[in-house]
């Protein structure tokens, strides 16, 4: 377990913690429908019983975490309501602005809106989404690109 | 930062700031956890291989009606609208009265009112509880006991299901009660399937790994409104490889055309190009979506998403339920250009 995930419960929370904000954005931007923080918890109880497969040459702590609770996320989604891609209610005024960037964000392909989410909304660099993604870093920068070009688009922003 | 970023980063702040603090490790959840036993090598491997398989299959089967595969002059939007050219009310879709249908919904039963069926959810970006349906049938014959998910508040009991029964005038007197069906995938519409291969040959053989400028392509590409529409990236060696394709859509090409607009592209922007076929320019395509939207601006007519990626694909149109009355409204927009996907559906 040298430089890897901690063995004992405490450090491994304390090892955990610094990540657990993105975690919990990460899992209200994939689930939005499921319990957040059960998401979150169901990812560390993951990672803890999968922590002595953690290799700290093939990645930061941050990533292995995040593509953790990308997979729990998923699988919250399955048990939680879906929908087909929709356009939300009309909302409050002061919430125009960025209901228009997420009804936007709605009619992208799932890809584009991972990327999008992972980088704009969650705050994730692009290695980390990456890992999110299950993916090259050059294939989220293309996905990134190609997002863009259709939200230009449909948000009618001028080059 | 351009525009569009920091319109986005800034969306991203407002959302990242009213998120609740992230919860604190529950230790006693961890402590319930046994180890798990590292997989053996081999079997990792062939485990992958059947979630490759997997999510394949599922793939090539959520793009509801496109049919295009790899060839070297594929139309991009003419390969299957559900309910292109069939007129007079005679596609599949259309629900009458007396039809059989079925949806899994949600299920909204309320005190002394009569029991409604609608589309789960519209927003899936959007945590909320929903009080209400919004479109939808009303449904008689449910038994509200045996909802999926059921809960039951002040009185109002909600839930999902799957129901099958026979449709007449706005309800659904039901024959048949199942579970909810559970939906795999993430919500939102997916990739074109035109762009999950590389349609075009490569031209020297095989694709190679150079750069290219993405943004100087989509500007080319939108001083050409009438010529272009579309432009998406493929990985010819899959999504590990730095290997990308740029593929762009050229408007109403017959072959010969899109092998010029293929050379033009190339010796502007480098090899890894691939041009296809589409149907509609993006002038044409936004109308169409304007068209749509203003049609869903009318509860009546029961559209609640339009969208989709432009260019590789007609419009995607989800609605309730399709009624001839309605089916007569989407002509007129233009079938071949959307594709229109009910939520209840005759069963045939």
């Amino acid at each position: 377990m040298d430089a890897g995930a901690p063995a004992t419960a405490d450090e491994f929370a304390d090892w955990v913690r610094p990540h657990l904000a993105a975690m919990s954005r990460l899992a209200a931007r994939f689930a939005p429908d499921a319990d957040r923080d059960d998401v979150v918890q169901e990812a560390m109880a993951r990672a803890w019983t999968k922590r002595r497969q953690y290799d700290p040459a093939r990645g930061q702590p941050s990533a292995w975490l995040l593509a953790i609770t990308a997979d729990q996320a998923a699988k919250a989604r399955r048990r939680s309501r879906r929908a087909p891609a929709g356009v939300p209610d009309r909302p409050a005024a002061d919430e125009d602005a960025r209901m228009d960037i997420e009804r936007a964000l709605a009619r992208l392909t799932t890809r584009q809106r991972q990327a999008v989410d992972c980088v704009y909304f969650v705050g994730l660099t692009v290695a980390e989404t990456a890992a999110v993604m299950g993916c090259a870093d050059g294939t989220v920068k293309s996905t990134l690109a190609d997002a863009r070009n259709r939200l230009r688009t449909l948000l009618e922003v001028p080059r | 930062m351009t525009d569009l970023d920091e319109r986005l980063a800034d969306a991203g702040r407002t959302w990242r700031a009213q998120q609740p603090p992230p919860p604190e490790p529950d230790l006693a959840r961890l402590a319930r956890r046994r180890w798990r036993p590292i997989v053996p090598v081999a079997a990792s491997v062939l485990a992958v291989a059947v979630v490759v398989a997997t999510v394949l299959l599922v793939r090539s089967g959520s793009d509801r009606h496109s049919t295009a595969t790899a060839t070297k002059s594929p139309s991009a939007t003419s390969s299957g609208p559900s309910v292109t050219g069939m007129p007079g009310g005679q596609s599949p879709l259309v629900l009458r009265d007396g039809d059989t249908a079925e949806a899994s919904g949600q299920v909204y039963a309320a005190r002394g009112k009569p029991v409604q069926f609608c589309p789960q959810n519209p927003a899936p970006t959007f945590s909320s509880s929903v009080t209400a349906c919004r479109g939808g049938v009303t449904a008689v014959g449910v038994d509200p006991s045996r909802l999926t998910d059921r809960q039951d508040s002040d009185g109002t009991i909600t839930g999902r299901a799957t129901l099958r029964g026979v449709y007449r005038a706005g309800t659904l007197r039901v024959t048949t009660q199942g579970p909810a069906s559970q939906t795999v995938g993430f919500p939102g519409p997916d990739l074109p399937a035109i762009l999950r291969t590389t349609p075009c040959a490569p031209p020297s053989g095989r694709w190679t790994g150079q750069p290219y400028n993405n943004t100087a392509i989509g500007d080319y590409l939108r001083r050409h409104p009438d010529r272009f529409n579309g432009m998406g990236t493929t990985y010819p060696y899959g999504q590990g490889s730095a290997v990308t394709v740029i593929v762009v859509g050229v408007v109403r090409a017959d072959p010969a055309q899109l092998s010029q607009a293929l050379t033009e592209l190339r010796t502007r922007f480098g090899d890894n190009i691939c041009t296809v076929r589409v149907d509609q320019s993006l002038p044409e395509q936004q109308a169409t979506e304007h068209a749509a939207l203003q049609l869903m601006h009318d509860p009546a007519n029961g559209i609640f998403a339009v969208g989709g990626p432009i260019g590789f694909r007609p419009i995607d149109v989800s609605i309730d339920l399709l009624t001839p009355q309605r089916y007569a409204k989407l002509s007129q927009i233009g079938l071949p250009h959307l594709l229109i996907e009910p939520w209840l559906k005759p069963v045939r």
